[in-house]
C-alpha cells in the first residue's frame, strides 16, 4: 500500500501537480499556527497535550498528500515523532527542539504550497459524502445533517477495514480529482466521475456490491491514477448510489423521528404510549435494512416491529429495558457501525428483546352475531381483524341508491344491521372506540330510519354520509391509524337521531286513538320511550322488536304499560355493568331485544339484554315487582347460554 | 413503442425505487410519487398503479378508493404485515391483487401478470 504515496512522485503534470498541493496550503498554514500557539501556552498542561496531539496528527494527515520525497512531507513527520516528548513534564528542551522545525515549516510553506481549494469544487461536482470526507479531513466541523457525516466517518472507517489507510484513500481520491480536473474528453469524464461513485459505495454498501465487484473498483481506481484511460464498456450504474442516498434519507427520517419519543419515554418512564408514526417507522425499517444488504440487523428490526405492534394494540408502553434496546438499535441504524455488529452480536439483541416480550393477551370475543340470527363460537383477539375484514360482503358494496328511500332501504336493512352489529363487537372488542361509538350511532339511527309509520323524513343523504364515513374510519383502523371520527357529522345523525323525542306524539298514536293501536304503533311508542330514556341516561341505547302478529290489538296498550318498567329496569341494569363490559370487551352500547308472542295465558315477554350474566340486586327485582300493573305475572329471571340475561313475564287481563 | 405506464406510491424512497427498477425489467415506464404528493386524477392513465398499505402520511385503502373513482387500472397493493386482514380488506378497497413484503422479482412478475390478465 505504501505505493500509493509514490503517484505524486511519478506524476508527469507538474502544473496539476503544484495546483493539487496548493490545496493543502491554507490549512497547513492555519495549523502550524495553531501549533505554536499552543506551545506558548504553559498554563493548562493537559489541555494543552491533547490538542497539540489533534492538531499534530491533522498535520500529519495533510501532509500525506504531498510527494514521499518532498521536504516538508520528512519535516512534519519529525515533528509527529516529537510529540509525545512534549507531553512530559520536563518539555524546555523538547520545546526548543520542536520549536526549530516548526518555524522551518513556517517559513518555507508559503514558497512550498500556494493556496487551492480542491474539495470545494468536488462539493459542487460530486456526491456530497465525498466533500464531507474532504471537510472531515481537515478536520473542519460537520455540518447537522447526521446522515452525510456518517457517510464521511464510513468512507474513513471502511477504508480502515479494507486494509487501505486513511492517506491513500485520501491520496487516491485526491488524484482522481486532479486527472478529472484535466480531463477534456467528456466520456472519459464521466467514466471517471461513475466510478468514483461506484467506490463510494464500495466502501459504504460492500454486502450490496459485493467482493468481486469491490476489487473490479479498486483495480480500474488505481489505473485510472495511473493515467490508464477506463475501459469504454466501464458502465458505471449509478442507481445504486441513488439507493444508498434513499436509504440513508429513510433511516436518517427514522432516527429523527424515534428519537424524541426515546426521549420523552426516557423521561417519563411508564406513561408513554407508542405513537402510530413510530409503529409504521419500524413497520419499514426492516425492508429498508434488507434493501441496504444488512439482513442480520433486518432480521433483528423485524422482530422488534413484532413487538412494537403487540404492544400498540395493548396500549401498553415500553418498559425501561426495553427503552433501552431501542436505543441500542437506533445507534446501530447509523452507517457507520454496520459493519461492527457480528452475528452474534445481533443474536444476543433477538433474545434479549424475546425476553422482553410482553404476554399475548387471550381474551376472546364473547359471541359474534351471525346473519341467521345465530351466535359463532367464541373467536380469540387476534383473530378479530382477520374475521372482520373477511365478513363484511355487504358493507363494501353498499351503494348511494341504496339509501334513496325507505323501500329500498329496507330490503338491505336486515343485512346491512347484521354487519354492523358484527363489526360493533369486533371493534369493542379490539377496543377502536371511534369505530365501535360511531356503528351503535349508525345502527340506531339505521333502524329508526327503517321503521314503518315514521313521521320524519326519510334521511337518505345522511345515511349515505354516515356510510362514507365508516367506511373511512375501518380503513384507518385497517391501517393501523387511529381512526378519528367526523364531529360534525356524529352531530348531525345525533340530532336526526332525537328529533321527535321531545315533542308530543302524533295523533295516530294518542291516547284517544289507543282503541285502534297496531303492533306498528306500539313498536313506534316503545322506541320513542328508549330515545327519552337514552337520553335521560346519556348513553347509547337500542331495542329490537319482534311482535307476534296475533296478538290481539286489545292486549297492546297494557303491554306498553307493563313493558316501559321492564324496560327501564334493564336498561339501568345494563348501565352498571359498562366497566364489566369494557373489561369483557364487549360494546358500550345497550343492546336490547323484545318478543312478544301469544299464548294460552296471556303475552309472554322476553326482553333479552347482551352482556353480563350477573343476576340483578334481589331487592331492586323486589321494587320492580311493585311498580308492574297487576297484569304481569310470573316475572322470572334468566341468564342467558352465551352473555348475556333475560326477563321473562306474562301479561294477561 | 409507447411503453405502459405504472406508478408506484410508497412512503419511504427506498422500497418505492426498488420496486421501480423491478417493474421497469418488466417493460414498464415508471414513475415514483411520494403519497402526499399524489393529485388525482393524474394527468395520464396509468396501466398499474403500485401502492404501499401503510404509511406514516398516508393510507393505502383510502388512496385505492380515491384512485378507483378516477381511473379504471390495475392496481397492486404492497403490505409488509404479513396479516390476512390486508389482503382481505385490499380486495375490498378495490386492488387487483396484494402482494407481500418480502417479494422476490419472480414473484412480482407473476403478480403483476396475473393482474393483467
Amino acid at each position: 500500500m505504501t505505493n500509493f504515496h509514490v503517484i505524486h512522485a511519478s506524476h508527469a503534470d507538474q502544473a496539476s501537480e503544484t495546483r493539487l498541493l496548493q490545496a493543502l496550503a491554507t490549512t497547513m498554514q492555519q495549523l502550524l499556527e495553531a501549533l505554536a500557539d499552543l506551545l506558548r501556552q504553559r498554563s493548562n498542561r493537559s489541555c494543552l497535550a491533547a490538542e497539540l496531539a489533534q492538531c499534530s496528527t491533522r498535520l500529519w494527515q495533510l501532509a500525506q498528500f504531498l510527494p514521499a520525497s518532498h521536504g516538508m512531507r520528512q519535516q512534519v513527520s519529525h515533528l509527529h515523532k516529537l510529540l509525545p516528548a512534549l507531553i512530559q513534564p520536563q518539555e524546555t528542551a523538547v520545546q526548543i527542539r520542536l520549536m526549530v522545525p516548526l518555524w522551518r515549516l513556517q517559513q518555507a510553506l508559503p514558497a512550498a504550497l500556494p493556496v487551492m481549494a480542491p474539495w470545494r469544487k468536488v462539493g459542487n461536482t460530486h456526491p456530497a459524502a465525498l466533500a464531507l470526507l474532504a471537510a472531515w479531513w481537515r478536520g473542519q466541523s460537520m455540518p447537522a445533517a447526521m446522515p452525510l457525516q456518517a457517510v464521511a466517518r464510513q468512507l474513513a472507517e471502511a477504508a480502515r477495514q479494507t486494509t487501505l489507510p486513511p492517506p491513500a484513500v485520501a491520496a487516491l481520491l485526491s488524484r482522481w480529482l486532479a486527472l478529472q480536473e484535466f480531463e477534456r474528453d467528456e466520456p472519459q469524464r464521466q467514466c471517471s466521475a461513475g466510478l468514483l461513485q461506484r467506490v463510494v459505495l464500495v466502501l459504504l454498501m460492500p454486502d450490496v456490491v459485493g467482493a468481486s465487484e469491490a476489487r473490479r473498483c479498486w483495480q480500474l481506481l488505481w489505473s485510472h491514477a495511473q493515467q490508464q484511460p477506463l475501459p469504454a464498456d466501464n458502465a458505471v450504474a449509478c442507481d445504486d448510489l441513488v439507493l444508498l442516498q434513499a436509504v440513508q434519507t429513510d433511516l436518517a427520517r427514522h432516527r429523527c423521528q424515534v428519537l424524541p419519543f426515546l426521549q420523552q419515554a426516557v423521561a417519563q418512564p411508564g406513561t408513554a404510549l407508542l405513537s402510530q408514526p413510530v409503529l409504521m417507522l419500524h413497520y419499514r425499517l426492516p425492508w429498508l435494512l434488507q434493501a441496504a444488504g444488512q439482513h442480520g440487523l433486518a432480521r433483528l428490526a423485524h422482530l422488534w416491529q413484532r413487538c412494537l405492534l403487540q404492544h400498540w394494540q395493548l396500549r401498553q408502553p415500553l418498559t425501561p429495558a426495553l427503552l433501552g434496546q431501542l436505543e441500542t438499535l437506533l445507534q446501530a441504524l447509523d452507517m457507520t457501525v454496520w459493519r461492527s455488529l457480528s452475528p452474534l452480536q445481533i443474536a444476543s439483541a433477538m433474545l434479549q428483546l424475546l425476553q422482553q416480550w410482553p404476554p399475548a393477551n387471550t381474551a376472546v370475543v364473547a359471541s359474534v352475531p351471525l346473519s341467521t340470527g345465530n351466535t359463532a363460537a367464541p373467536v380469540p383477539l387476534a383473530g378479530v381483524p382477520d374475521l372482520l375484514a373477511q365478513s363484511f360482503t355487504l358493507l363494501n358494496r353498499v351503494r348511494e341508491d341504496w339509501f334513496s328511500n325507505a323501500a329500498m332501504f329496507v330490503q338491505q336493512a336486515p343485512l346491512l344491521a347484521a354487519e354492523l352489529h358484527l363489526l360493533e363487537q369486533g371493534a369493542a372488542a379490539v377496543k377502536v372506540q371511534a369505530v365501535e361509538r360511531f356503528c351503535s350511532l349508525l345502527l340506531a339511527l339505521q333502524h329508526k330510519a327503517g321503521q314503518p309509520r315514521n313521521a320524519q323524513e326519510f334521511p337518505a343523504q345522511l345515511l349515505w354520509r354516515g356510510h362514507c364515513h365508516l367506511i373511512e374510519l375501518l380503513d384507518e383502523a385497517a391501517a393501523w391509524q387511529d381512526p378519528q371520527l367526523d364531529v360534525g357529522l356524529v352531530a348531525e345523525l345525533q340530532a336526526w337521531q332525537q328529533q321527535g323525542v321531545h315533542e308530543p306524539l302524533p295523533a295516530w298514536c294518542c291516547a284517544g286513538t289507543l282503541a285502534a293501536m297496531t303492533t306498528a304503533d306500539l313498536t313506534k311508542r316503545l322506541l320513542l320511550f328508549v330515545d327519552k330514556l337514552a337520553q335521560t341516561l346519556e348513553h347509547p341505547l337500542r331495542l329490537a322488536i319482534v311482535i307476534n302478529p296475533t296478538v290481539p290489538a286489545t292486549l297492546l296498550p297494557l303491554c306498553e304499560t307493563s313493558l316501559q318498567p321492564l324496560l327501564r329496569f334493564l336498561a339501568v341494569e345494563q348501565l352498571q355493568e359498562t366497566t364489566l363490559r369494557r373489561q369483557a370487551h364487549q360494546p358500550m352500547a345497550i343492546a336490547l331485544e323484545l318478543r312478544l308472542d301469544l299464548t294460552d295465558v296471556g303475552v309472554a315477554v322476553e326482553l333479552r339484554a347482551a352482556g353480563c350474566t350477573r343476576a340483578p340486586d334481589y331487592q331492586a327485582l323486589k321494587r320492580l315487582r311493585h311498580k308492574l300493573p297487576p297484569a304481569v305475572q310470573r316475572l322470572l329471571w334468566r341468564t342467558l347460554p352465551g352473555s348475556g340475561r333475560s326477563l321473562h313475564c306474562t301479561i294477561g287481563e | 413503442m409507447n411503453m405502459p405506464l405504472a406508478i408506484v406510491c410508497d412512503d419511504s424512497v427506498t422500497l418505492g425505487l426498488l420496486l421501480c427498477r423491478q417493474l421497469a425489467t418488466l417493460g414498464y415506464r415508471v414513475q415514483y410519487i411520494a403519497p402526499e404528493q399524489l393529485r388525482l386524477p393524474l394527468a395520464e392513465n396509468p396501466a398499474l398503479f403500485c401502492v404501499e398499505l401503510l404509511g406514516n402520511h398516508s393510507n393505502g385503502f383510502k388512496l385505492l378508493r380515491q384512485l378507483r373513482r378516477h381511473h379504471a387500472c390495475r392496481s397492486l397493493l404492497l403490505s409488509a404485515s404479513g396479516r390476512r386482514t390486508d389482503i382481505a380488506w385490499g380486495r375490498a378497497a378495490g386492488a387487483d391483487a396484494v402482494l407481500l413484503r418480502p417479494f422476490t422479482p419472480a414473484q412480482l412478475a407473476r403478480c403483476v401478470t396475473l393482474v393483467e390478465a
